[in-house]
């Protein structure tokens, strides 16, 4: 009887087709058995679990970590140059303009590019078309204080001495060192935060809602009503306009037609309100809008039309049975 | 990114990377160089991190590249010896001598696989993970992932078997 059930057995996980459990059955059936048929079965067996034993060494982990130490501390003295021959230069002008120069507030503004700005203490920020970023040349010595309008990416260098702040309309993110994004343009109705590593603190500028954020959080803040709310999971493209790539996991027009409207910073206006109960499914790398329309309207039957100003959506709709 | 950071995204991967370059090199001193390097390029790729969806596929393509280089090089620098490529896996003096040898006939199979079965072989049997999970990590279809483990499972099983029936010191002859 237990021959025929590990024959059957061995069949399967030969073919590919056996479960976790039967494998693991299988693997029972065989350590029991002495029969010199399974032999080669046997020992294939034993070498699995052997593997599946392994670890890296002892100490790997420290070992990795102490390389990785030594080659930052070492980038980090070939940064001092650019500080250092900064101050040469000072000592030819004079303290005074030193001072006036690397203390003047300065702004990074885009209008339809992308911009990436490197700030006096490594951290870096990109920022999305239509965005403005205000900062201090040098930061102060208890925090390094900028201030956003529109979207940026922030990945901040990690100093638990001076917490990074970012003022943005009527909120502040505070943070020690993480990456992360804020969007917040004019016309926006909320401020969102969305956390790739490390934690955030995201909170309204008269500190009556705070909230701490997490990998994978978004934070978002009602402008008109100050107050925040937070999802746990990453928001769906929150940094398509930096990665290049749109992704819709089978999501309703009504967030797919925002997330479209940004990206291609495109007005987007339904003929037939039916349409907002389509869902659409599919992921994009660096899309042009036709490549993005050609698929929409292949998938779900409907059409574009751009009247010179906006692109209206036309079509029957989607029944809610239907994708 | 600071270094601890890279330690809770990277770093916490150590042991299944271990695995896998082990399975692929199937000699523990050079899976140990190697993924170390592995970790060396993600440290100085770490500001694109954030772009990538899942870190751990990252890792294990990285991982694979760096083997099949790894495997390349080897084979030229060893056209006159072709044995020192069938090491054994795991010393352990205690071991019986046969089940030993035993295990080296594996190993020496598993080394003979082309890539994507040895990858596949790898992530089925020893990490355990689902023909699902296996095709998006892979980027292979399911369907494409089923016949490249049976062929793996059945290729490893001929190869030992053609040992213990032709006997024992072949071992060493294949190449």
């Amino acid at each position: 009887m237990e021959k025929q059930a590990l024959d059957q057995l061995l069949k399967k996980y030969y073919d590919g087709k056996s479960s976790a459990d039967e494998e693991d059955q299988m693997a029972q059936l065989l350590k029991s058995s002495d029969d010199p048929e399974y032999k080669a079965d046997r020992v294939i067996a034993e070498f699995v679990e052997t593997n599946m034993e392994m670890n890296a060494p002892a100490g790997f982990e420290e070992k990795v970590m102490g390389d990785i130490d030594n080659e930052t501390s070492n980038t980090r003295s070939v940064r001092l140059w650019p500080l250092l021959s900064g101050i040469a230069a000072s000592i030819l002008f004079g303290v005074l303009i030193f001072s006036i120069i690397y203390n003047q507030p300065s702004k990074v503004i885009t209008t339809a590019d992308q911009k990436a700005v490197t700030l006096s203490d490594g951290s870096r920020v990109t920022l999305n078309r239509n965005s403005e970023l205000a900062f201090a040349k040098s930061f102060g010595d208890s925090e390094r204080l900028v201030s956003l309008s529109g979207e940026a990416f922030f990945e901040v260098t990690p100093d638990p001495e001076k917490p990074f702040v970012i003022t943005s309309g009527n909120s502040k993110v505070q943070v020690l060192g993480t990456a992360f994004s804020i969007r917040n343009y004019e016309i926006d109705t909320e401020i969102i935060v969305s956390v790739t590593s490390g934690r955030v603190g995201f909170s309204s500028l008269d500190g009556a809602a705070a909230v701490e954020l997490e990998k994978n959080e978004t934070g978002t803040l009602v402008k008109k009503t100050n107050g925040i709310s937070i999802t746990d999971r990453p928001r769906a493209n929150s940094l398509s306009w930096k990665t290049r790539e749109l992704t819709f996991n089978d999501q309703k027009m009504t967030e797919v037609i925002p997330d479209l409207e940004h990206y291609f910073d495109i007005s987007i206006k339904l003929e037939n309100e039916d349409l907002l109960q389509c869902h659409f499914r599919g992921s994009f790398k660096d899309p042009t809008l036709k490549d993005v329309i050609e698929v929409l309207e292949y998938s779900l039957n409907l059409s574009f039309e751009y009247d010179g100003k906006q692109y209206i959506l036309k079509g029957s709709g989607c029944s809610s049975h239907e994708l | 990114m600071h270094s601890n950071e890279f330690k809770d995204l990277v770093i916490l991967h150590q042991n299944r990377l271990f695995r896998l370059a082990y399975w692929m090199l199937q000699n523990r001193e050079d899976a140990e160089d190697l993924v170390q390097e592995v970790f060396a390029k993600l440290w100085k790729m770490k500001t694109e991190l954030p772009k990538y969806n899942s870190v751990e596929a990252l890792l294990i393509t990285i991982t694979r590249n760096m083997c099949l280089n790894r495997i390349k090089k080897k084979k030229l620098m060893q056209v006159d010896e072709p044995t020192e490529s069938v090491r054994s896996p795991i010393l352990n003096p205690h071991d019986k001598l046969e089940y030993k040898e035993d295990q080296r006939l594996v190993s020496n199979a598993i080394l003979q696989l082309p890539e994507l079965q040895k990858v596949i072989l790898h992530l089925k049997s020893v990490e355990g993970l689902e023909i699902k999970e296996i095709a998006q990590l892979v980027g292979e279809s399911e369907n494409h992932v089923r016949v490249t483990l049976s062929r793996a499972r059945k290729k490893v099983r001929e190869i030992v078997q053609n040992h213990f029936n032709y006997g024992k010191t072949s071992v060493r002859s294949t190449a």
